[in-house]
């Protein structure tokens, strides 16, 4: 082999390992911010009639994918997501209030959706609520 | 004497006071029955219109392809390296009742505006069905020399109407019947010179949910000339019914996999019709499922929230 073909083998080589090495680098996610809820929507309660079973429907739908099936931050979009989807089965999760719940997964921020449009009835919200109580360890 | 007259006042006032009319009680408060959940997870479902809607102020992008027929086995991969036809969509709903659409189709270079309103939704405990109108406008945008003589633009022209009624029978399983009226301004007459330009025709779909995102999904679409000519229908010896496959459309059947995420729709499934528009189901139709005439088609769709 010729001297230039040598160094060109070479610098192709070190290149691909370069690339290999650092180009996949991984960011580590980072803890959720506190997420300030207004009085009023904490104190809101579930109404009385909620059917957990639309709840767990409409959580393999639109929340599954990125939060997990049992709400564990482990779904197969969770690793991709800046900021980690949290823990649902957690006692400090479970202490936040219903209307707490409810005013995050309407509101949305950030990576997480603001879902009062893509499920624009309330009820279906309170539902995936309900279904969020379930998870508690 | 004051006192007896400020005594007739009072009681006069008090006789007044109750002679007036009760206060009307105030109207109960008349309150919808809530809406039931969707009957179907997209308004496309495999060839047919669904009462769906995405929710207000959402785009859709929609893309419908469908495969060659498996005729050829092997040869042609079953049709998926055969001959195919495509469309590429976009959806936008105004409010809850109205969406407006248009797409473009690479048979027949077909370019389609459409819109469906909803009349009425069904609701828990209350109205039964839902019930919408769709309404698809396409323009074929072939060289005019394919449209024959006396060419005018509005020879391009197809209109599809349909009214839609679903009903969403439990978790499991909805169903939905559409009625259709088809036009065309001009057919071609050049191979049967009966070729007719309107049709009604009638369609069933039915879908069976078997997991919290998948389903399997069912229809049959039953076109019916107007006027069609009963000369051409030959009856064979067993008795069933042969339309010669050069005169009349055949029904179209499909038979597929729905699967839905918060985002997407997806349909993967067999079906008779090559073409995608509905106008070009019902009218020009020329594979019959039961004589193997099948192709696999699928379909994608994607919204945003605006």
């Amino acid at each position: 082999m010729k001297t230039s073909q040598k160094i060109a083998t070479i610098l192709v080589t070190v290149i691909i390992a370069v690339v290999f090495l650092f180009g996949n680098a991984v960011h580590a996610q980072a803890k959720a911010k506190p997420w300030p809820v207004p009085d009023k929507d904490k104190a809101m309660k579930a109404p009385a009639k909620v059917d957990a079973a639309t709840g767990k429907d409409l959580w393999a739908k639109h929340c599954k994918s990125c939060h997990g099936s049992k709400g564990l931050g482990d779904g197969p979009k969770a690793a991709s997501l800046k900021t980690a989807a949290g823990d649902f089965s957690s006692a400090t999760f479970q202490a936040f209030t219903d209307g707490e719940l409810f005013y995050r997964t309407s509101k949305g921020r950030d990576e997480m959706p603001a879902y009062e449009k893509k499920i624009p009835e309330a009820n279906d919200r309170w539902a995936l609520v309900a279904f969020m109580r379930t998870m508690k360890k | 004497m004051k006192k007896i007259l400020l005594g007739l006042v009072l009681l006069v006032s008090g006789m007044g006071y109750s002679f007036a009319q009760d206060s009307i009680p105030a109207e109960p408060v008349v309150t919808q029955k809530p809406l039931a959940k969707a009957a179907f997870e997209s308004g496309i479902c495999m060839d047919n219109i669904t009462v769906a809607m995405p929710p207000a102020k959402t785009l859709e992008f929609v893309l419908q392809h469908r495969f060659g027929t498996i005729q050829n086995g092997w040869s042609d991969l079953a049709g998926i390296w055969g001959v195919s036809n495509i469309r590429l969509g976009l959806n936008f709903t105004v409010n809850k009742n109205v969406m407006v659409g248009l797409g473009t189709t690479k048979n027949n270079r077909l370019q389609d505006l459409q819109v469906k309103y909803t009349f009425l939704h069904q609701r828990k405990e209350g109205f039964p069905l839902t019930i919408a109108y769709y309404l698809d406008v396409s323009l074929n945008a072939l060289d005019k020399d394919k449209f024959g003589t006396n060419y005018k633009f509005v020879d391009r022209f197809a209109y599809y109407n349909e009214f839609l009624f679903a009903r969403r029978f439990n978790n499991m399983f909805s169903a939905q019947l559409g009625i259709s009226y088809t036009h065309f301004n001009k057919v071609d007459r050049s191979v049967d010179s009966t070729a007719k330009n309107d049709a009604l025709a009638i369609s069933l779909l039915v879908r069976a949910k078997i997991s919290p995102q998948s389903s399997i999904v069912l229809a049959y679409q039953q076109p019916i000339i107007i006027n069609y000519d009963p000369a051409f229908i030959v009856r064979s010896p067993d008795n069933w019914m042969e339309i010669p496959k050069n005169k009349a459309p055949y029904a179209n059947i499909s038979l597929g996999w729905e699967l839905s995420t918060s985002t997407h729709t997806f349909h993967v499934f067999m079906t008779a019709a090559q073409g995608i528009l509905p106008s070009e189901i019902v009218m020009h139709n020329t594979n019959n499922f039961f004589n193997g005439y099948i192709l696999l088609g699928f379909n994608l769709t994607r919204l945003w929230s605006l």
